[in-house]
């Protein structure tokens, strides 16, 4: 008890007046704010919690205490001021006894003395505004909610008051503070190290000060920006545009980017460490200023150099940076687009200067050599450019320009799609070395990234049906689950439509064998005379891409009863349907009994038909064969050398064919059936020839379909719309389109619309 | 005053034929009919080409004169040299001419009509199409449209029927007032020349048709042709053509 009364001892009683309870509460405030560290027993800080209530609740007995009936104001708001206009008072007396250390102090000692100050300071002044909570409460209120300007809850008059007596004062000599921090800053930035700590201490100091009038709670930075920020800025600008220059008048582009990297790399960490993260977004777009922009003309200049040599990282390093500021990567992106075209029209110079014969371009070294073009650039793509869009569009409009123009088409933009089919063509062969399905997969996916960049792909789909036919006919695809893939990979590419007669192809071919074995069956039930094995396939005219013979032939003795019974079969199967008999496309096989050894010869219809005359003769004229088989003179020729050639006849007078009769040979299946090189040369204008064809009645359809939704159109509008149709199948040119209108107008699907030149109507 | 004069006048023009007919004394079917019986073909109910020799004869009019072209419409004629009854009585009517001296006076009218009316220049001229075409044909073989066109554009383009309209210039740059040049009467020799070198068998309607509309409007050098505007490709070419064709006139020039 005696304890406690001793420390009341000194406590001025409720009602004491303004000089001695301020003599009491000043004595305690200035303990706090001093010697903290010695502590503050609970009872003195109640007791002063006390004095200062007591005071402020004491209106009635004391000043103006007859004016009570004045807005019934309670005692703080009236004894208040008193104690407000004491405590400034005070700080100012304080904050002057500190400011004059400051005066000889420069550089980490200022900032030292500051920050420790500092945090002494606003300790103690946090104590001291719950001191002053009840005047915080009611008269600091009560005058701020009239609008009084200058008042605060003493926290912030503290602050206030730190700012005006101190901060200012340093500040005013030549920014003595915010330059101590600007030094050491440079300073880290020179490689040494520096005391992050007090460095952030004394930056928070400064958001701390900021204030904002109108509401003290919410976090103003106007101090920081003003004092230190924007100084920060200037100061960094000045630095790395002066660093960046220096070390590019010593350095390579490569070595440019790796310290302009790491620099904005540190500028990240800095405002990490030690920075209001406000700060961010003007620092790093400053830093990108003047590391990347002001640089970017030279980074330009050198990124060819950087793709001619594969430098990955530096390119990597290179897009990083410029993709920081807005339209850097814009000149990249074309500079990549002229590589990569470049790239692929030397490739494909570089193979055919190998190939003397321009013409004869083999299709897969002509495929692999694109491919591996598009391959090493996507590779760039994705691993240098992180595979952004812009890159990647450089890189397929490069492709598209290179794939269908370069040294091996000329001016055809028809012969890609044709190699490209072609190559396609020898991957599902039986023959081809891909043994494993995954390498074959794996090129057939390969065949397709070049087929996206066709634009004739009509083309592509003609020699690829032409050639799909013949591995069917032929009996030599390599799967069907290989060509099964195939064609689904066309389907996901260019729609149901494109590939709609790749797959009737193969619905033929399973029924023809089904119509083959049924066909036998039956034979064997009716007749018992059929030595011959024969097999047939009904294929169906709009799907396959077949020509029938042009020249006359007679059926051979041998198989026409085959060939009658057959049609009969067939006609009582599916009445009313014709049956062409495409001689040229089909194969035999004969078994010789006139030599010691029996071979087997596969023939063609013509060799077959030139042969079996010779069961009944040793030695024909050219004529006698002529109309025996009427075969005309031309081909028969051909034929007949083929035969000559493989010592089967032998010709030693003018059109005199005798059959060997010493014909040996180590094989016993002997392939006779190669194809006449007429035919081969044959196919490739045969095909555009359908094509050219197949693109009027396309333009034409498309018109139609058009016109009939939209009933009228202009002109303009309509063949934009043709081009947007059409183009994934080929681009059709301007004046085709217009040759189609013309047509159509004629024919008068269409017409112009009465009184304009440029409208047509759709004619139902 | 001035103003009442003017108004009278285009009242005048653009009144329709129809006001005036009462004007025009009324001819006498029975007249027509007897003229008609004259031309007849004896085992026919048309007039044929014996006839329309002697009714040219009789009119003193070249039977390639263009204006037969005009009053080949007026009278409905199905083809060449082929006059209905109907359309034989109904036409002069309507020109209100039934003899032989009062049709020459119409044939001078037609005739002037026909060289300076641009309207009445394009129903003639549309007319003539149907009217040259064979029966049963689409298009119209080049040798005939090049022998309409012969006798047409000449006798268009010298009485201004033909004249070159400026199309709605989109610029307002297109200097006010100063006079485009149009087509020039040569350039129907390399239209001529060009159907023939590129041997283009058959002219279409829409060709035909349009043609006129490309003759109004193309400027002298051929500049302002839009290849991809609605023109059938025919004149496409020809421009190209004619391109050509101007660099070559220009260089005798100089």
């Amino acid at each position: 008890m005696t304890t406690a009364a001793s420390s009341t001892f000194n406590m001025p009683p409720p009602g004491a007046d303004l000089a001695t309870t301020w003599a009491y509460l000043e004595e305690g405030v200035d303990h706090i704010m001093t010697k903290l560290q010695t502590g503050v027993s609970y009872s003195k800080y109640m007791s002063l919690y006390t004095v200062a209530y007591n005071y402020c609740t004491s209106s009635k007995m004391h000043g103006q205490g007859d004016q009570v009936g004045l807005g019934q104001r309670t005692g703080a708001n009236l004894m208040g001021a008193d104690l407000y206009n004491n405590l400034i008072k005070y700080f100012v007396n304080h904050l002057r006894q500190l400011r004059e250390v400051t005066d000889t102090l420069q550089d980490e000692a200022l900032l030292t003395y500051y920050a420790q100050e500092w945090d002494r300071y606003t300790t103690g002044a946090n104590y001291i505004n719950r001191l002053f909570t009840y005047l915080n409460r009611h008269w600091v209120k009560r005058e701020r909610d009239e609008g009084r300007k200058g008042v605060y809850p003493v926290y912030t008059l503290a602050l206030v008051q730190w700012r005006q007596n101190f901060f200012t004062h340093i500040q005013n000599k030549n920014q003595k503070l915010a330059g101590a921090i600007l030094r050491l800053i440079e300073r880290q930035r020179n490689g040494e190290t520096i005391d992050q700590g007090l460095v952030k201490k004394v930056v928070d100091s400064l958001v701390s000060l900021g204030l904002d009038e109108s509401d003290i709670l919410k976090v103003s930075h106007e101090v920081y920006k003003e004092h230190f920020e924007q100084p920060f800025l200037d100061a960094t600008e000045k630095y790395y545009r002066k660093e960046s220059e220096t070390f590019l008048a010593e350095n390579s582009i490569p070595d440019y980017l790796k310290r302009a990297e790491e620099r904005l790399r540190e500028e990240e960490d800095r405002v990490e460490r030690y920075l209001n993260t406000n700060t961010r977004k003007g620092l790093i777009s400053k830093c990108e200023h003047v590391l990347i922009r002001e640089h970017a003309e030279r980074m330009w200049e050198s990124f060819q150099e950087l793709l001619d040599y594969d430098k990955d990282e530096d390119l990597q390093r290179m897009y990083a940076l410029l993709s920081r500021i807005p339209e850097g990567l814009d000149p990249l992106r074309k500079k990549f687009e002229e590589h990569v075209k470049k790239a692929g029209l030397n490739a494909v110079s570089k193979l055919i200067g190998q190939n003397d014969k321009e013409n004869d371009v083999d299709p897969k070294a002509y495929v692999d050599a694109l491919l591996e073009v598009h391959h090493k650039n996507a590779e760039t793509v994705s691993r240098s450019f992180r595979g952004e869009a812009g890159f990647v569009a450089s890189l397929d409009k490069a492709c598209r320009e290179f794939v269908n123009k370069n040294a091996a088409t000329g001016t055809s933009t028809t012969k890609s799609p044709e190699l490209l089919a072609k190559h396609a063509d020898a991957l599902l062969r039986k023959n081809n070395k891909m043994a494993e399905e995954e390498d074959l997969e794996g090129a057939l996916n390969k065949v397709m990234v070049l087929f996206k960049y066709i634009d004739d792909k009509d083309v592509f789909q003609s020699f690829y049906t032409t050639r799909l036919s013949k591995r069917l006919i032929h009996g030599v695809s390599a799967s069907d689950e290989a060509e099964a893939s195939m064609i689904s990979k066309l389907k996901e590419a260019c729609g149901f439509e494109y590939t709609n007669k790749l797959q009737r192809m193969f619905t033929d071919m399973s029924l023809s064998k089904d119509l083959t074995d049924s066909f036998k069956e039956r034979m064997q039930q009716n007749h018992d005379d059929m030595d011959i094995t024969f097999s047939i396939m009904v294929l169906g005219t709009n799907f396959w891409p077949l020509n029938a013979p042009t020249n006359e032939f007679v059926i051979p003795a041998d198989i026409l009863p085959t060939y009658q019974r057959f049609s009969q079969y067939y006609q009582t199967k599916h009445s009313g349907r014709k049956l062409t008999w495409l001689w040229n496309y089909s194969k035999n096989e004969l078994r010789t009994n006139y030599l010691n050894q029996k071979y087997i010869l596969m023939t063609s219809s013509w060799q077959m038909a030139v042969l079996l005359q010779y069961n009944d003769n040793d030695t024909l004229s050219l004529d006698e064969l002529v109309t025996a088989t009427n075969i005309s003179k031309d081909i028969l020729k051909q034929v007949l050398a083929t035969l000559v050639k493989a010592k089967i006849l032998i010709n030693e007078e003018t059109d005199q064919y005798d059959l060997n009769p010493n014909y040996k040979s180590k094989k016993i299946r002997i392939n006779l059936n190669t194809p006449i090189k007429a035919e081969q040369k044959a196919e490739a204008t045969d095909v555009l020839k359908t094509v050219d064809e197949d693109r009027k009645y396309v333009i034409q359809a498309t018109i139609v379909r058009i016109m009939k939704a939209r009933k009228t159109m202009k002109n303009q509008q309509l063949i934009q719309e043709v081009i947007a149709q059409i183009s994934q199948r080929f681009s059709p040119k301007i004046p085709d389109i217009k040759k189609a209108i013309d047509h159509l107008l004629e024919k008068e699907y269409i017409e112009r619309v009465d009184g304009t030149r440029d409208t047509f109507a759709y004619v139902a | 005053k001035y103003k009442k004069v003017e108004i009278a006048v285009d009242a005048f023009y653009n009144e329709p034929v129809q006001p005036r007919q009462s004007s025009i004394p009324s001819a006498s079917t029975s007249k027509l009919n007897d003229l008609f019986n004259k031309y007849k073909d004896s085992d026919g109910d048309d007039i044929t080409i014996s006839g329309t020799m002697q009714f040219c004869q009789d009119l003193s009019v070249d039977p390639e004169d263009v204006v037969l072209l005009a009053v080949a419409m007026e009278l409905k004629s199905p083809r060449m040299c082929e006059w209905t009854r109907k359309g034989w009585v109904d036409g002069w009517k309507a020109l209100g001419v039934d003899t032989i001296p009062s049709m020459k006076g119409a044939l001078l009218r037609l005739r002037d009509k026909l060289g300076s009316d641009p309207e009445y220049f394009q129903k003639v001229y549309n007319y003539t199409f149907e009217f040259a075409r064979l029966p049963g044909q689409r298009s119209l073989s080049s040798d005939m449209a090049l022998g309409f066109w012969a006798i047409l554009l000449p006798h268009g383009l010298q009485g201004g029927a033909l004249a070159h309209i400026n199309p709605r210039s989109d610029d307002d740059d297109a200097m006010i007032g100063v006079e485009e040049e149009g087509w020039r009467e040569e350039y129907s020799d390399w239209w001529s020349e060009f159907i023939t070198e590129r041997n283009i068998k058959g002219v279409s309607k829409d060709t035909w048709q349009m043609f006129l509309e490309f003759v109004r409007t193309i400027d002298a050098k051929f500049e302002k042709y839009d290849p991809t505007a609605a023109w059938p490709s025919t004149i496409d070419e020809f421009v190209e053509y004619a391109k050509g064709g101007t660099v070559r006139f220009s260089s005798h020039l100089s």
